[in-house]
């Protein structure tokens, strides 16, 4: 378990470490700032994701059995369609407009919208079940 | 899917926790499967019918 452990740790601070590194060399005028910045920013991500990999027990083989499966499986399909509707729409709109959109910003709505419309589909899925 | 675990667990005197546990599936599993709003997937099903030593046939109500 130790082991384990130490597997977290050094995951989240070494992988947080070069991602901060990784940044700060796309930005030398103020390398540590920006290192700094987005390993402050990674590292706990990055420790979930260690805990996900060596500490989290593991999945049970009947979990597809569970309906709380199903609700997941449902949200993420309609969210993917919604996203689909959503990018063919911003795409016919920014293709006629000719507007030039933020290119990070664009990925970060999408994102949010991704997760939030998941997130509320299983809401409503488990509130019908109730 | 119409069924009647709710019935065969309650001639048992089982807990909706209990059955869970036995199937090793969540308590809203349960829940779900008793109301008849989540058809379980054929394994589980399997599960329940040699949980409840009965068919699968006799378990639940395809018509319904």
């Amino acid at each position: 378990m130790i082991g384990r452990w130490t597997a977290t740790v050094a995951l989240a601070l070494l992988g947080a470490g070069g991602i901060g590194a990784l940044a700060g060399s796309f930005n030398p005028d103020h390398f540590m700032l920006t290192a700094i910045v987005f390993a402050a920013c990674t590292v706990t991500p990055l420790g979930a994701l260690g805990w996900m990999v060596f500490l989290m027990p593991k999945t049970p083989e009947s979990a597809e059995d569970n309906v709380e499966h199903h609700w997941a499986a449902k949200a993420a399909g309609g969210a993917l369609t919604d996203l689909v509707v959503l990018l063919s729409a911003g795409l016919a709109a920014v293709s006629i407009s000719g507007i030039a959109l933020d290119t990070q910003m664009v990925l970060l709505v999408l994102l949010t919208v991704a997760m939030s419309d998941i997130g509320l589909r299983y809401f409503l899925l488990e509130r019908q079940a109730r | 899917m119409r069924n009647d675990i709710a019935g065969r667990r309650a001639e048992r005197g089982w807990s909706q926790a209990h059955l869970a546990e036995e199937l090793a599936v969540s308590r809203q599993t349960i829940i779900s499967i008793e109301k008849g709003r989540f058809d379980p997937s054929l394994p589980l099903a399997f599960r329940l019918a040699a949980l409840f030593e009965t068919t699968i046939e006799d378990l639940f109500d395809p018509s319904a």
